[in-house]
């Protein structure tokens, strides 16, 4: 798809004219278009206006069917923010601030850097007749899953979203050689790895979502040299424009990151 | 109070800020879904889905991503397409683009609505595209098909619709004055 091209696209988005394949394309060019994310957030309130040029008031029976379904729903909770108290964004080290969101120096946007990337993923969903993640991808990510992760709720989450078909997928590589793979559905992803050099004992590699507001932990990968090759990590609370990011922390974690990540790719 | 406001409190599970909430968007919700599904009984179905939906989600309602009536109609437009095109396969939904014109639904809409200002200025604004842009805008908005069908529907490349699309938005954008 030309620049050019995908800059026009922001009236059909805003409309939700697009179909999947397309959404999906041009959601990943957003994340590093401003221009274009204001002009979606404009074009989308001048679409609500719309609606009230067609305004109806529907019957007064559906108020009480809405009101009584409302008092049986339970609601869901506030997206996760971080970070805690004491732990303020400003106390991440200088190192970090490049990977926060639209301020970044590339590392890790392969998507926005890397249209063919784009175009691979779209060319791959279509092949796939729109199933979402390749199911090669998803017995080799599941093979890995089944050697990396002993907890059985955290498998069953880890499948859940590798065989969701709405799941999308963002790669990015790794500094000092191998990548990383996030599929992402919904609020949720899995990070999947490959190729990733060992480390040293007492070494762990950490998850974190990156937040213009703040950075999170999403727990531990493997430790020292069984950090190397292939792993899985589900990873929760997301939205998009979210980065996942990996760093080399001490063996038991740090509250935030102590050393500059070596991948970070935007949801 | 703002819809924004109430939607703070609706996430803090406020059945009072609900209410008021739903008397102020469900016009627009319902006249919304109401065109792209046609079926009365399916939209009444369909706005309920939407309100449940957004009390239940309420607390994750950002506004640095747009305004309340903006998410809930985004949300309602997404839900009604879905549902016609779930049905798409065994309904005989009528395609033509003579059945979309605006002036239709003026006249399907106007004994039920009130005819208010904001509506006359819709209106207006609609008049102030040229044709093609206005037919793109209404059969996407209006009718949920996507730039593709609407590009089969008028017979025009596709570029020339994703960027009537726009355009059309755009000059919608600064009639209504939308900031």
């Amino acid at each position: 798809m030309a620049e050019a091209d995908v800059h026009t696209m922001t009236g059909a988005y805003a409309l939700d004219a697009l179909d999947d394949v397309e959404r999906r394309a041009f959601e990943r060019h957003l994340d590093g278009c401003a221009a274009c994310r204001e002009e979606v957030v404009t074009l989308r309130e001048t679409a609500a206006r719309l609606a009230e040029g067609v305004a109806v008031a529907p019957p007064a029976a559906l108020r009480d069917r809405v009101l009584g379904q409302v008092r049986t729903t339970p609601q869901l909770p506030p997206l996760p923010r971080a970070p805690a108290p004491g732990t303020a964004p400003d106390a991440s080290p200088p190192g970090w601030a490049p990977f926060r969101r639209h301020a970044g120096d590339g590392r890790g946007r392969a998507d926005v850097r890397r249209p063919w990337m784009v175009a691979a993923a779209v060319a791959a969903v279509l092949a796939l007749g729109g199933t979402g993640f390749g199911v090669a991808q998803w017995r080799e990510a599941r093979q890995a899953q089944q050697v990396a992760l002993a907890a059985q709720d955290q498998a069953r989450q880890v499948a859940d979203i590798l065989g969701d078909p709405q799941a999308r997928q963002v790669t990015g590589a790794v500094t000092g050689g191998g990548s990383v793979t996030l599929v992402v559905a919904g609020d949720r992803a899995v990070l999947s790895t490959a190729d990733l050099p060992g480390l040293p004992a007492g070494r762990t590699y950490q998850l974190w979502v990156v937040r213009p507001d703040g950075i999170r932990s999403a727990g531990l990968g493997p430790a020292a040299g069984a950090a190397a090759g292939s792993w899985l990590r589900p990873v929760g609370g997301l939205r998009t424009g979210d980065q996942v990011a990996v760093s080399v922390e001490p063996r038991r974690g740090s509250r935030q990151p102590t050393t500059t990540p070596v991948v970070a790719v935007t949801v | 109070m703002s819809n924004e406001d109430l939607i703070t409190l609706v996430a803090r599970g406020d059945e009072s800020a609900f209410e008021r909430f739903y008397d102020a968007l469900v016009p627009g919700v319902h006249g919304v879904v109401l065109q792209v599904v046609r079926n009365p009984a399916h939209a009444e179905e369909v706005t309920q889905e939407v309100f449940v939906e957004a009390w239940r989600t309420a607390a994750r309602f950002d506004a640095t991503r747009g305004s309340a009536r903006a998410w809930l109609t985004t949300m309602a437009r997404r839900r009604a397409i879905d549902r016609v095109r779930a049905a798409q396969a065994s309904s005989d939904r009528d395609l033509r683009v003579g059945s979309a014109s605006m002036d239709r639904d003026a006249d399907v809409t106007a004994d039920a609505a009130e005819v208010r200002l904001e509506q006359q200025q819709v209106r207006r604004c609609l008049g102030g595209l040229t044709e093609l842009q206005r037919e793109a805008v209404t059969l996407a908005f209006y009718r949920g098909h996507t730039h593709r069908e609407v590009a089969g529907l008028l017979d025009v490349p596709l570029g020339t619709v994703k960027t009537r699309l726009r355009d059309g938005l755009i000059r919608l954008r600064d009639c209504l004055g939308v900031a």
